[in-house]
């Protein structure tokens, strides 16, 4: 962190803060909220786990369908959701949690560059964009599904995943766009946590989405 | 430190244009944001998605609470200074000084403030609110249950007030202590300016307040009738009111979350000089295992209150067990959060309750290191117990074993520090005021309440406990003969630091004797009814269990005017109580070192803490717990 100048210290509440101070509280509750966001998720990965195993009245999927021969078509009906799903669902899904591991390895990249002193809000608005695909993608993947909420249990979950992505992604798309703008106007020539925390929060954003992912894919 | 005697920070004069856009937001635009945008939305759902057969309502009602939610919190201020950050406008010093309440005398406690003793002010004054609104719905229970075949109230209105009841008084018991003390006290007790995010702090309590109305929305929209517990099947038969509940739920995690981390985040990093872990005083161990806890917690609440959500609004099938779902999945993530939210809202009350007992024992905490062992063994235990609550389900009989195990394993720690408030106040000198009183009545409550707990962890007991009053009994005495009794000592012993002025004592103790009596008159008839086999949450009774419930009405009544006493003894004392000095008890931690109002950064000199808080009875040298300024003054406070 480079030495602190009089015009860096930040006043949140009236009261003096240096960024190295700012740096370690932010990270320190950064970290916290992680924590239960871990633990949300991990009750997510629990509760696809608990149903899939109970299969209520064969309500997760329809659990005799194959390739050769696929359950019919339609919704409203637990039984009948498409074998296809579980080929056509990891594409997008795939997709997704590729980009926003890459939106928070550019950001990652960035702070490096931030820390040399070199360009980095061109760097951030590439990951902004990234992640604004992944937002789009996400949102897409919704309309293509070829089931929705109410064909039973599995396909409730699914969708419930990619909510849960979808909002994280937002967030992330939320804390890039401040970070890029301040970036852009050189706000981070002198003090760049800030971008450190966007970097933490993006990966943590990608590896959850990488676990619902291979909970999805692997576990269907 | 920066500010002297002679240049307080509150004194600084501020321009016409600081705080800009917090210049014209208060609770009035708050309100005027939230039901405006509620409106909007309302509107947009009516005209878009309303058409939907099975969920049209229940998405018109979610929508309108987002809109509430969201607007109120706009329009109040909560969202400011993210706006500015994206946009890159910093805040500047003066704006800092204007949102910290610099300059705007009372107004300040309507408004978007920073200051943790406005926050923790206005947090007290909410936990008032629900404390009326939720003792309230009681007496109406209590007025249905005071003849059998009582026609006071529908069987429905009386299901839609027991739920509400119910929730309302768990919102009000988990902020009851972790908003207005820990907010308050807790960071002068470590020696802080402040807390670590003031403005998180100030979101945590308007967030919170935006969740009330969506609560007592539900009785407009046709009630919940599940119990506070919501248990699906029953919570995904309810009609939209479930949709209003679970949006509560949802903000209340969201201000819980942010409120927890900064707590930890305050002590982790802002304690002065000195103040070693071993040096906290038990109150600021409480608050921090109390806000760890919870960010355990927090999260299983918000998955099973988004997954009804959604089961309500898409036709989801979480929890509808026609299409795959599982009641059990609602009640095992429920209670994964529910039971630690017990000690969520139980340690720190027992956290303040050590600081009255040593203070008006004139003793060192008894076996302080035992104590902050036992709340953390409380807290790792409690995660492990959550399905002794379902052990009349049917759910995996076999974990009945284990479950009853880790369940009574809770009960050593519980004890230790049970013991170690008797030990408190063993052969103490014991200075019998206000909060001590409400320190005795708490012994006497918790120790019930902790015994009938084994009754219930141990599977055939519970088999016939579990649907009757006697359970109902149990978490009152731990609850509100607990966790309450000891927050209210715990403001009785901080009334005059918040509120500058000292408490009614006389009023206080006529409030005091009327509480402990009207208590044990209520509960103990319900524990009677309970060994009789009256189920509990129904509106109508036998006649053969009408003497106990008759009793129980009067107890309740009883209790609710020494509330009521309570209150006004609160109320009158705050308006035009003689002014308190700032260290009435002659306590040694640092909330009472400091004077009173205390000024913006708490403290006017630079604090060193030397020693543990409890060194009554001590040598000179370890009685002295901080030093202040270059001069390294032993006390700054004043009236000893």
């Amino acid at each position: 962190m480079s030495a602190t100048t009089e015009h860096d210290v930040t006043h949140e509440g009236g009261h003096h803060d240096t960024p190295e101070q700012r740096d370690r509280k932010e990270l320190s509750a950064l970290v916290l909220f992680i924590a239960g966001d871990a633990i949300f998720l991990i009750l997510e990965i629990l509760a696809w786990f608990y149903l899939r195993a109970l299969d209520t009245q064969n309500g997760w999927r329809f659990s005799e369908a194959t390739p050769a021969n696929p359950a019919t078509s339609g919704s409203n009906n637990p039984h009948t959701i498409l074998h296809e799903v579980a080929k056509a669902a990891p594409g997008w899904t795939i997709l997704i949690a590729a980009l926003s591991l890459i939106a928070g390895l550019a950001v990652w990249w960035a702070e490096g560059n931030a820390r040399k002193g070199a360009a980095h809000a061109p760097i951030l608005g590439v990951s902004l964009i990234i992640a604004l695909a992944a937002v789009g993608f996400q949102i897409y993947q919704f309309q293509v599904l070829p089931f929705t909420t109410v064909d039973g249990t599995y396909a409730s979950m699914f969708e419930f995943f990619m909510g849960s992505v979808l909002a994280h992604l937002v967030l992330v798309v939320v804390v890039l766009l401040g970070v890029w703008n301040r970036a852009r106007k050189g706000m981070y020539a002198q003090v760049w946590y800030q971008i450190r925390l966007a970097r933490v929060w993006t990966l943590w954003v990608a590896i959850s989405g990488i676990l619902l992912a291979m909970t999805a894919i692997f576990f269907a | 430190m920066t500010t002297t005697a002679e240049h307080r920070l509150e004194d600084t004069v501020l321009g016409s244009t600081a705080g800009r856009f917090y210049r014209h937001q208060n609770f009035g635009t708050g309100l005027a944001g939230g039901i405006g945008l509620g409106f909007l939305l309302w509107l947009l759902g009516e005209y878009t998605v309303n058409n939907n057969p099975n969920f049209g309502t229940d998405m018109v009602v979610a929508l309108t609470m987002l809109g509430w939610v969201i607007g109120f919190n706009l329009g109040i201020g909560t969202f400011n200074a993210v706006l500015h950050w994206i946009l890159g406008h910093d805040q500047t010093k003066e704006d800092e000084l204007y949102a910290a309440g610099v300059g705007q005398g009372k107004s300040r406690y309507w408004k978007y403030c920073t200051d943790h003793k406005v926050v923790g002010t206005q947090y007290l004054i909410l936990v008032f609110v629900l404390f009326f609104i939720g003792g309230t719905l009681a007496m109406m229970i209590r007025t249905q249950l005071l003849t059998p075949n009582s026609t006071f109230l529908s069987p429905q209105t009386y299901n839609a007030i027991v739920s509400i009841h119910g929730m309302t008084m768990i919102i009000a018991t988990i902020i009851m202590v972790s908003g207005p003390f820990a907010n308050f006290i807790m960071p002068i007790m470590i020696g802080a300016k402040d807390m670590a995010f003031p403005r998180l702090n100030a979101m945590s309590i308007w967030v919170v307040v935006s969740a009330v109305p969506p609560l007592m929305a539900t009785f407009f929209v046709g009630g919940v009738n599940a119990g506070w517990t919501t248990y699906a099947p029953l919570s995904t038969q309810d009609g939209p009111a479930m949709v209003c509940f679970a949006f509560t739920i949802i903000t209340f995690v969201a201000s819980v979350t942010v409120a927890g981390i900064n707590t930890l985040i305050t002590v982790l990093t802002m304690r002065a000089p000195g103040m070693t872990f071993s040096r906290m005083p038990v109150f600021v161990w409480a608050s921090v295992i109390g806000g760890a806890l919870g960010l355990y917690a927090m999260p299983a609440f918000l998955l099973d209150m988004t997954m009804m959500v959604v089961d309500h609004t898409t036709g989801t099938s979480f929890f509808v067990a026609a299409q795959g779902g599982s009641g059990w999945l609602w009640e095992n993530v429920f209670w994964i959060m529910g039971h630690p939210e017990v000690y969520v809202i139980l340690i720190p009350p027992v956290g303040a309750l050590m600081e009255v007992l040593s203070t008006f024992s004139r003793k060192p905490v008894f076996a302080y290191k035992m104590i902050i062992g036992a709340m953390i063994g409380i807290a790792g235990l409690s995660i492990m117990v959550w399905a002794h609550h379902m052990f009349t389900t049917g759910w995996a009989p076999d974990l009945a074993g284990p479950f009853m195990l880790t369940t009574e394993l809770i009960s050593i720690p519980t004890g230790i520090v049970f013991l170690c408030a008797i030990g408190t106040m063993w052969r103490g000198s014991n200075w019998v005021r206000l909060p001590m009183y409400f320190g005795f009545l708490f012994v006497w409550n918790f120790i019930i309440g902790g015994v009938t707990g084994i009754y219930l962890s141990d599977v055939p007991a519970d088999d016939y406990f579990h649907g009757n009053m006697f359970v109902t009994a149990h978490f009152h005495y731990t609850l509100l003969g607990g966790a309450m009794i000891a927050g209210t000592a715990g403001l009785c012993y901080w009334f005059p630091k918040v509120t500058g002025r000292m408490l009614d004592e006389k009023t206080g103790r006529w409030a005091f004797w009327t509480i402990a009596i009207g208590f044990q008159i209520t509960y103990l008839s319900q524990f009677y009814e309970g060994f009789k086999g009256m189920p509990r949450r129904v509106a109508n009774y036998d006649p053969i269990f009408a003497p106990e419930n008759l009793i129980s009405s009067i107890g309740a009544y009883i209790l609710m005017a020494g509330w009521i006493v309570l209150l006004y003894a609160i109320v009158s004392s705050w308006r035009s109580g003689p002014i308190a000095p700032a260290n009435p008890w002659s306590a040694k931690s640092l909330e009472w070192q400091t004077l009173t109002p205390v000024p913006l950064e708490n403290f006017l000199e630079d604090v060193t803490v030397v020693n543990d808080p409890y060194g009554y009875g001590q040598s000179a040298e370890l009685q002295v717990h901080a030093v202040f300024g270059s001069t390294g003054a032993a006390h700054h406070g004043e009236g000893h």
